[in-house]
């Protein structure tokens, strides 16, 4: 991120990477969450397509994008140099975030059997403390990236 | 050797106290949700020893405080405003809670777990509490404080 840097977007910088950094631990501790349960839960054997995504797929890609959204993060609040790539991939993350979110809704709804209005708070909770602060995150760095161009 | 200023050093610290600190937050808030729900929802059971006390009623008000505490720290902390040492030693005993609890629980759970599950749960105290929130804390408080 080069250019003039003022004092306003200084602080868009760190409200946008502080928003980012938000997403971080939904996505890389239930990665990590999830990839522990794989191993150390006794071994499922199953046909059903919903139960192989979220046990087998889903905690591998929730760890590996959510690294992506720490090293977003950490290259914003850190005033580190940030390529466009980076960013596209904390976006991806983020709404991987949301998906995964609804997913999950749809799997304990359908496998695990808790109160639905618990489950419904969790999803919401899930969805406004995490991945929507690092989508606003994201669209905040890109209109300051965007405006420091046209300044230059 | 890189060398970094003190205010990068200062913000590097401010990011480890907001790692475990959101942690904390998240399921903090996670757990006093439960908590209202559960009041709400199920009829009343009086509390039978102190254990009870703490896992039904203290601790989905303690985790929630102490991470707000913690986060509000690492934003000041990033954001390079003066931090008074009060919100670094709460970030500290966010911190050591977090062992403590973590331990506690292990020791709790020790007794009437299937094995599978207490190394399941042991597991995620290691890696996740310990190593992803209360270790990076910890070093996170350290930075901001020398660099303060």
């Amino acid at each position: 991120m080069s250019g003039i840097k003022t004092n306003s977007s200084k602080q868009a910088e760190l409200i946008g990477g502080l928003l980012i950094f938000m997403g971080v631990p939904g996505l890389l501790f239930s990665g990590i969450a999830n990839i522990l349960n794989l191993f150390l839960l006794p071994p499922l054997e199953t046909s059903d397509l919903l139960i192989i995504y979220v046990r087998f797929i889903c905690p591998f890609i929730l760890l590996a994008l959510g690294a992506v959204m720490l090293t977003a993060a950490l290259k914003i609040l850190l005033q580190d140099s940030i390529q466009g790539v980076l960013l596209v991939g904390a976006l991806i993350a983020a709404f991987y975030g949301i998906f995964d979110g609804v997913l999950l809704f749809i799997y304990e709804r359908i496998y695990v059997f808790i109160d639905f209005r618990m489950e419904l708070c969790d999803f919401l909770l899930v969805l406004l403390l995490q991945y929507c602060p690092a989508v606003v995150g994201v669209f905040l760095i890109r209109r300051h990236n965007d405006r420091l161009q046209i300044l230059n | 050797m890189l060398k970094y200023s003190n205010q990068q050093v200062r913000r590097l610290g401010g990011v480890l106290i907001f790692l475990g600190g959101l942690g904390f937050l998240f399921s903090g808030v996670k757990q006093l949700l439960r908590f209202f729900f559960l009041y709400l929802t199920t009829p009343w059971i009086e509390p039978s020893n102190p254990v009870t006390v703490y896992l039904k009623f203290a601790r989905p008000f303690v985790f929630p405080l102490l991470g707000l505490i913690a986060s509000i720290a690492a934003v000041k902390a990033v954001s390079n405003r003066s931090i008074h040492m009060y919100w670094l030693v709460g970030t500290l005993i966010t911190a050591f809670w977090g062992v403590i609890d973590g331990i506690f629980l292990e020791i709790y759970n020790w007794t009437y777990e299937p094995i599978y599950i207490f190394r399941l749960d042991l597991m995620y105290f290691l890696i996740i509490i310990l190593l992803l929130q209360c270790c990076p804390m910890i070093l996170g408080t350290y930075l901001v404080y020398r660099n303060n």
